[in-house]
This record gives structure tokens, C-alpha cells and sequence, in this order.
């Protein structure tokens, strides 16, 4: 007779994307958690299927196929796994799948606790509908209406400090109460209230005749400190629950998951905080996820997590990027020659096909353009949200095919180019979406993400070291030797406005001494006397991008063509 | 692997929500014929919000006192100048409605009065048989017919007889070729660049548009028209489907129904529909690649070409731009066999 087993060491999980659906196996092997595989399919959440169900079907087949794991009996996943290795023993599932929630804030500074606010609104997928401080001089029925008229999914209530304002709080709560008197029963939107805990029993009882009012920790106990951690752990539980209603099958499956489902974002994010608390705490570890219509920014340092999910994407959310962007700031990034018109057309018809990929190599090189405006605008963004400056990170690690799927010089490139980060930074692609499962499996068993993450199954794109200078276009900025495994010395000479890679094997060590001749700043967060880097080698190598920080690309169009192959063939893009 | 089907369909029977957006009234029944163009529910869209704070104005202490004063219950119509509330006393106060309007609610001392709002009609958008009501909500409604679905339409629905324009449709539709014999009609035409053919179309009036392609400079602009706009293609200069050109050029001088509206996230597609006087079946919504099937190619090179499937590439095949994908060989309609990633492949039937 088979029978359960009784501890978890088989993990599936379950991504629905807009796009595809995957499905990721984990196992101990040898008393090791390892990554053994994963599989892609099609998501169904959309016309004709309106179910994930069947895309996660698929890809469970799929991914028994390449495993030779049997997890499904009679099409039903076998949980918990037995002993003669059928089913395996926990699942955990994420999604992006869905349009994005429109959430209202109501706060009482504009840069307080309506500015926290909004950071917790944009750290899951969400369309700010609309924003209500004190600031905010439109008369009390506009605002009512505009809150009627926004119809949100959510409404975060923050404000107050600790100890501080109520009679403020107190209006704010009436306001929102106005505006349920006048929604209908069937439209009544969830209630989020991250403010002055003093007023919690008010603001409960003053809206919780029309709904359930869910509370957390103030997200600004005081003027100088926020906390958006426990907030962002319940906005996940509310934002599931919302898209139970929306998203067909999503509700089954969570009935079965050994975690709660949770957004992507939700699960990358807390992969980030924890490798920044493993990691070295000068900088800031740096989380991308590129998807069709978001992407998700993490930055943690020291379990500081800032997370951003951005409307826009290489799919869907184009027509975002779009909107909010000259052609020419993705034009510019394109070493061949193609009529801004021609650009503009494939852009939208991607908008409508966001499934479909580059198959030429100006089709490639718009998406790769259009990759790195994103990421700009992303950091950018990410940047002024939170007033970091946000320069320095280490490591980054990179989700989302359009840079996944590229080739490591190119991907290395859209990211350099984009992000245009400085000093040293070590940048992995995640091929498989392996960080979003981790972050949600850390949640079943924290030893998961310990344990996989070591493991070969991210890519370590290189070291990229990225100095300041202010010297002119091909002037030596520094002298390089770099010491081999081998024994074997090479030495380069350093220009400003050009990139290099050192060959470095993958997964051997080198050790780079750098001589700087003027004014130089290697690293800003380093010690000024650091001039030795040990440095593992990547498919990439290692590089140094010494073509200063912002990058000038020449006004000229046939120059910066030829700077941009000349990049391109410097990291074999 | 299978995928969505993009339907271009000689007849076939199809089935329609027609949601409020709000809770109203379905104004026919289960069995009713209805027509593209009747209106079928409607609803109340409610006006502004205006808030009289009784307590304060009247200077009352408590909510209680100030609810007592207020003549007005919730759910009753008020004229602009009536006296809601009065206080008495040496010099009695009154508080008068600042316009027309309904009672909407009474909260701690203040009067919420919402002013008139608008109505809000549905019409049936498609020519058929009413066979189920969702109380308040909607109906659905049940027709035979060719059905095409396109790419993008502008928001818009109409319905009209389809000609198709002189202008040939490989070449593009302009203010010149939109000629009088295509007024209050549906065109047919091949693509659009400039948006003085679509202010054009607005101005002959043309009852609907449907085209190949169109620049997509003319997004904001097509949004704008009056009128349906439906794209079969896409994006850019982009031929129609040699499918689509046969379906509709025998269905021409035909009524026809344009449904421009369409969400990208759901996948939900814009479409054609010619209620024909026979009986069809409902088509399957998803397909296998399978040689022999008829697939469109959905982004550059060849977008908006049909072809036939010839075979499924085994495991993934490397790209001139070094892009490696699932992919098939397809003969194009001009014989030409190339291979195409199967993620920019449409099934068409």
C-alpha cells in the first residue's frame, strides 16, 4: 500500500504568468535540496480557457516527461508524495497573471503616510486610481465621487504616527464611509488600515459595518521611520484573495498549496531580503523581473526590502512604456538603422501578440532597445519612490526571458546599459524563474532557498566592474593586471568609453589589480584604498564597463551606431 | 501543444453576453428576437454627490438633534431651493437643496444628495435570439452567422452593410478614395496611414471600418471616431489574410455587425459577425499545430500572411538573430516555405 510520507522533501512550484505557466520540481538529493527541473507552457487563465487549470495541467505533464516523476494519478496532482515516489510533498504557487489591482490611497501628509502608502500600493501589480491627503484641496463630495467614480479593488487607509494625529485619521475613515454608503453591496472594495494604531478600534468600527477592515502595523510609526514589511505580507493575503474571484482555478489551488498563493512579486521580493541579509551589507542586492506587462524591482540591504512593480513590460506593457517615452529614447539604443515608424508598428502589434518573440535581427534589436528603456525607466522610478540614489548594487539577479532568453553578452548589455549601475556588481540571470519559487517555498521550509540557491541552476553572468571618470572619450584611466588560476598574468590598458571582458573561465577565480591614473573612483561604497578585487569568472567573464556613468551616446546617428557595435562586439552581444 | 483558435468562420453559431456595467433593468425576454441595434437593458448611471453637513450649518451639538431636523428621508426627490432641514428659534435657519436631486443617505448629521445622473442603454450588438436573462445584469443572445475576429478595434460596435472599397486592398485608403457610394456603409479597405482618412470616414459617415492595418501613430486618433474600427491584422503595413479576403468578399452588400470592443489581457478579441439564415455550430475555441492546419504568421517577417502548417520542428530551432524556439515550417500563400516560431503563429479556422 503507498502511503503519505511524513516530511516535505519534494516541492513543486507553480508560476501562472501572463504569458506562460511553469512548473519547477525541487527535491533533496543526497540530504541537499536541489533544483531538477522545469517546464513551460502556455497560460490558460485568459480566452478560451479562463482557467489555470489546464495550463498548470500541461505543465505538470510536461515537466512528468522530462523528470520521469509521475505527479499526477487520474489528472489529479498526488499531495502529499507517497512512498514509491509518486506525488510529491508541498506546493506552493505564485502568480502575475490577472490585470493589475486598482487601489485608492488615503493618507494625511503627501510625503508621509500617503507617500508610504503609495509604496505599498506599488509593491504589488496595481493601477493607482486614486490618492487623498491633506493636501488635497477638493471639496469633500469631489472626493467621495472620486472615489465612486475610481471604483477600486482596495482602498489603503494609512496616516498618523504613532501617538500622533486622530482627528485627522477620524475624517478619513468618515470619508471612506461616505463613499460605501453610496457603493453598492456587490462592489464594495477591501479595506486596508496601516495607520495610527490608536485609531484602530475607530476606523474598524466606523467601516467595518459595510466590510471586513483588515489591519496591520502602522506603515509610518513615525515621521522618520517606515515599515512596509508585515503591510506588504497582508496586501499580498488581500491582493489573493481578490484574484480568487477574478482568476479561474486560482481558488482550488490555493486550497491545496502548503503555503498561502501569493503574488510573484510578493515571493521575489522576499527572495531578495533574504540574500540580503547573507550578503555583504554595503550594497544593496538587486532583484529585476522583466515580465509582458510588469516588472518588479527589489532592492533589500541588510532585510531592508523596497519593492516596485512597474506597469510596464515587453509584452502588454509596452503600450505603458510607450506612452511614456519618446521613440528616440529606444531608437537611440539601436546599432542598425530602422524608421522610427517601422519601430512604433512592431512595438504596438507586439502589445496584441505578447506571447510572440523576435525572429529577425531588427525585430531583436528593437525588443532589446525597448528592454533597456525599461529597465531605465524602473530604476528610475524605483529610485525617486524611495529617494535612494540607488547606484551600487550587489549581486543582481535577473529574471525574464526577454533577457533569460538572450545571449549572456546581450543580456549583460541591456543591463549594464539600462541600470547602469557603478563599481563592482555581479550580475546572475534566472533562467527558470527559480527566485519567485524559492521566495515562496522559503515559506514551507526556509532551508529551500539556503540550499538551491548555491546550486548551478542560476547563471552567473560575470563581474562587472564599473569606475567614475571624468576623463575625456579614449583616454587611460587606469592600468589592469589580472592574475589566473594558471599562474598567468595579462595586463590591459584601461580607456574611458570602452568595455572589456576578461576572459575568466566560469567558476574560476582571478585576482584583478587595478593601478587608476586620474581621478578615478572604482568603487563608491568600497574603501578608497581598494584597488584588489578576487573576482569569479562568469559566462561573460568578467568586464569592465568603463564608459562612465551616465553613458553620453554620440548625437550623431552613424556614431553612435558604430559605439554601440563597437560595445556590442567588446562583450560578444 | 495547443492554442487559441482566431476564428474566420462561414457560419457557426455563436453566443453573446450583453453585461450593464451597473445593476438596471433587462427590458426583453427569454425568446425575443432582437436586433443588432435595440436597445435591450438600461441602467442609471448616478450623478455627483453633494454633501450638506446638517449639524454644522445649523450648529446642532448632537447627530441625533440634527437628524430630527432634516425633512427629508433617503430615496426622496428634492427640488433645487426645497428646505431640507430647519432649525426654530428667534431667527429660524434653513438649509435649502443647492439643486435637483434624490436623497441618497442621511450619516451622522449630513445629508447626501446625489444629483441626476444618466441613463445608460445597451444595445443588443448582434441580430439574434435572446436565451438566457441574468436578472438586472444582462442577457445573452444566441445567432448563426460568419464570424471573423480581428486584432484591435477602437471601443467602438455598429452595424451596417459591408462594401468593399474600390480601392484595392493591398493599397492604402485614403480621403480621396472614400468616395460617396460608401456612405452609411461598412468598408472593407487594406490599411490606413494618415488620420485625415479616418476624420474622412467620420465625415462621409461611414457606418464602420474594417481594415487590414493601420499605423500605429493613428491609435489616439481611431479612439477618438464616432465609429467601429476594426483592425484584422494589426500594426504597421500588413496584408489582409487571404482567408479573410475570401469570407468577406462573398459576404459583401450583407449586414454586418462590428464589435470593436476587446481586452488584450483576456484575450478576448474585436469582431465581424453576418447573421446568415442557416443553421450553424459552435466552433472549438483551441487547436492543436498540426500539419495541414491554416495559421497566420502574427508578427514581422511575413505578419498578416496565412499559411499552411507543414510540420512541427522537433525540440527548439535556432534563429538567423540566434534566438533559438519551437518552430514550424509554413508554406506561405506564395509557396514560399519558411519557418516560424510557433509563438508567432495564429491558428485560423
Amino acid at each position: 500500500m503507498n502511503t503519505p510520507k511524513n516530511e516535505v522533501e519534494s516541492l513543486l512550484a507553480i508560476e501562472i504568468g501572463t504569458i506562460h505557466t511553469r512548473a519547477l520540481l525541487l527535491d533533496l538529493v543526497d540530504g541537499q535540496y536541489r533544483f531538477l527541473g522545469a517546464s513551460r507552457v502556455s497560460s490558460t487563465h485568459s480566452a478560451p480557457f479562463y482557467d489555470i487549470s489546464e495550463g498548470i495541467h500541461q505543465a505538470l505533464s510536461q515537466l512528468q516527461e522530462m523528470t520521469a516523476r509521475n505527479f499526477l494519478e487520474n489528472s489529479r496532482l498526488v499531495l502529499p508524495g507517497r512512498d514509491d515516489g509518486a506525488g510529491i510533498d508541498a506546493l506552493v504557487l505564485t502568480y502575475t497573471a490577472g490585470p493589475g489591482l486598482k487601489i485608492a490611497v488615503l493618507g494625511l501628509l503627501e510625503d508621509v503616510s500617503l507617500e508610504s502608502a503609495r509604496r505599498l500600493a506599488s509593491s504589488t501589480q496595481s493601477i493607482l486610481v486614486e490618492a487623498i491627503g491633506l493636501n488635497d484641496h477638493r471639496k469633500h463630495e469631489t472626493q467621495v465621487d472620486a472615489l465612486l467614480k475610481a471604483q477600486p479593488d482596495l482602498i489603503v487607509i494609512a496616516g498618523g504616527t504613532e501617538n500622533g494625529a486622530t482627528r485627522s485619521v477620524s475624517k478619513v475613515a468618515d470619508l471612506v464611509s461616505l463613499m460605501l454608503q453610496l457603493t453598492p453591496k456587490d462592489r464594495y472594495p477591501e479595506i486596508l488600515y496601516a495607520g495610527n494604531q490608536a485609531m484602530q478600534k475607530h476606523v474598524t468600527e466606523v467601516l467595518g459595518r459595510f466590510v471586513d477592515v483588515q489591519v496591520v502595523p502602522n506603515v509610518r510609526p513615525s515621521i522618520e521611520n517606515e515599515v512596509l514589511a508585515p503591510a506588504q505580507d497582508l496586501l499580498a493575503q488581500t491582493v489573493t484573495r481578490i484574484r480568487n474571484r477574478h482568476l479561474g482555478g486560482l481558488q482550488a489551488y490555493s486550497s491545496i498549496t502548503s503555503a498561502p498563493a501569493a503574488p510573484s512579486s510578493h515571493t521575489f521580493g522576499r527572495l531578495v531580503r533574504y540574500l540580503s541579509q547573507i550578503n555583504d551589507n554595503q550594497k544593496h542586492v538587486l532583484g529585476v523581473d522583466l515580465g509582458a506587462s510588469y516588472t518588479t524591482l527589489a532592492a533589500a540591504r541588510e532585510g531592508k526590502l523596497e519593492l516596485s512593480v512597474y506597469t510596464a513590460g515587453v509584452g502588454a506593457g509596452l503600450e505603458r512604456v510607450l506612452e511614456l517615452t519618446d521613440l528616440s529614447d529606444i531608437t537611440r539604443w539601436m546599432s542598425i538603422d530602422i524608421p522610427e515608424d517601422l519601430v512604433r508598428d512592431y512595438l504596438y502589434q507586439k502589445t496584441l501578440f505578447p506571447g510572440s518573440v523576435p525572429a529577425t535581427v531588427e525585430t531583436l534589436a528593437i525588443e532589446q532597445a525597448v528592454t533597456r528603456q525599461i529597465l531605465a525607466l524602473a530604476i528610475k522610478t524605483h529610485r525617486a519612490r524611495y529617494n535612494n540614489p540607488l547606484t551600487a548594487f550587489e549581486p543582481v539577479i535577473v529574471s525574464g526571458s526577454a533577457l533569460t532568453q538572450a545571449s549572456p553578452g546581450a543580456a549583460l548589455l541591456m543591463l549594464l546599459d539600462g541600470l547602469q549601475p557603478i563599481g563592482t556588481t555581479t550580475f546572475v540571470l534566472d533562467p527558470y524563474g527559480l527566485a519567485t519559487a524559492l521566495g515562496a517555498a522559503a515559506a514551507v521550509n526556509t532551508l529551500i532557498p539556503v540550499q538551491v540557491i548555491e546550486t548551478n541552476a542560476l547563471i552567473n553572468l560575470g563581474t562587472v566592474i564599473s569606475p567614475l571618470s571624468p576623463a575625456r572619450y579614449g583616454t587611460s584611466i587606469m592600468n589592469l593586471r589580472i592574475e589566473y588560476e594558471s599562474g598567468e598574468e595579462a595586463n590591459h590598458d584601461i580607456r574611458q568609453g570602452n568595455l572589456y571582458m576578461l576572459p575568466v573561465q566560469p567558476g574560476q577565480t582571478a585576482r584583478i589589480h587595478l593601478e587608476p591614473l586620474r581621478g578615478l573612483e572604482i568603487d563608491p561604497l568600497q574603501k578608497s584604498g581598494t584597488r584588489s578585487f578576487k573576482v569569479i569568472g562568469g559566462v561573460c567573464g568578467t568586464v569592465i564597463d568603463a564608459r562612465g556613468r551616465p553613458l553620453d551616446l554620440p548625437g550623431d546617428d552613424s556614431r553612435r551606431q558604430d559605439l554601440l557595435k563597437k560595445w556590442e562586439n567588446a562583450v560578444g552581444a | 501543444m495547443i492554442t487559441p483558435v482566431t476564428h474566420l468562420l462561414p457560419l457557426t453559431h455563436v453566443r453573446r453576453d450583453r453585461m450593464l456595467p451597473v445593476k438596471g433593468h433587462v427590458l426583453v425576454g427569454t425568446g425575443a428576437h432582437v436586433n443588432a441595434n435595440d436597445v435591450v437593458a438600461e441602467a442609471y448611471q448616478p450623478g455627483q454627490h453633494i454633501i450638506l453637513d446638517i449639524r454644522r450649518i445649523l450648529n446642532i451639538r448632537r447627530i441625533e438633534d440634527a437628524h430630527q431636523q432634516i425633512r427629508y428621508k433617503p430615496g426622496e426627490k428634492v427640488e433645487k431651493g426645497d428646505i431640507l432641514a430647519q432649525i426654530n428659534g428667534i431667527i429660524p435657519r434653513v438649509v435649502r437643496a443647492p439643486a435637483e436631486g434624490r436623497v441618497k443617505g442621511i450619516y451622522r448629521g449630513q445629508i447626501i444628495l446625489e444629483t441626476p445622473g444618466s441613463k445608460i442603454e445597451l444595445m443588443a450588438g448582434i441580430s439574434g435570439n435572446v436565451t438566457e436573462i441574468l436578472p438586472d445584469r444582462g442577457l445573452v443572445i444566441e445567432a448563426d452567422g460568419a464570424l471573423l475576429q480581428g486584432v484591435w478595434g477602437n471601443g467602438k460596435t455598429g452595424v451596417g452593410m459591408l462594401v468593399i472599397s474600390a480601392t484595392p486592398l493591398e493599397d492604402e485608403l485614403t480621403r480621396a478614395t472614400l468616395d460617396v457610394s460608401l456612405r452609411s456603409a461598412v468598408v472593407l479597405a487594406g490599411h490606413v496611414a494618415q488620420a485625415d482618412t479616418l476624420a474622412a470616414a467620420g465625415e462621409l459617415p461611414v457606418r464602420g471600418l474594417v481594415i487590414a492595418s493601420m499605423t500605429a501613430d493613428l491609435i489616439q486618433t481611431a479612439k477618438k471616431m464616432d465609429y467601429p474600427i476594426i483592425l484584422m491584422e494589426g500594426f504597421g503595413r500588413l496584408p489582409l489574410n487571404a482567408a479573410a479576403v475570401n469570407l468577406l468578399t462573398t459576404n459583401q452588400k450583407r449586414d454586418i455587425v462590428l464589435n470593436g470592443l476587446w481586452d488584450a489581457e483576456r484575450n478576448e478579441k474585436p469582431d465581424l459577425f453576418i447573421p446568415l439564415p442557416a443553421q450553424g455550430v459552435q466552433a472549438p475555441e483551441y487547436a492543436e499545430f498540426e500539419t495541414g492546419k491554416t495559421v497566420r504568421v502574427t508578427v514581422p517577417p511575413f505578419a498578416g500572411q496565412a499559411a499552411t502548417l507543414i510540420h512541427v520542428r522537433p525540440g527548439l530551432t535556432a534563429f538567423a538573430n540566434g534566438l533559438r524556439a519551437s518552430a514550424a515550417d509554413v508554406q506561405l500563400e506564395s509557396n514560399l516555405i519558411v519557418t516560424v516560431p510557433l509563438a508567432n503563429l495564429n491558428v485560423l479556422e
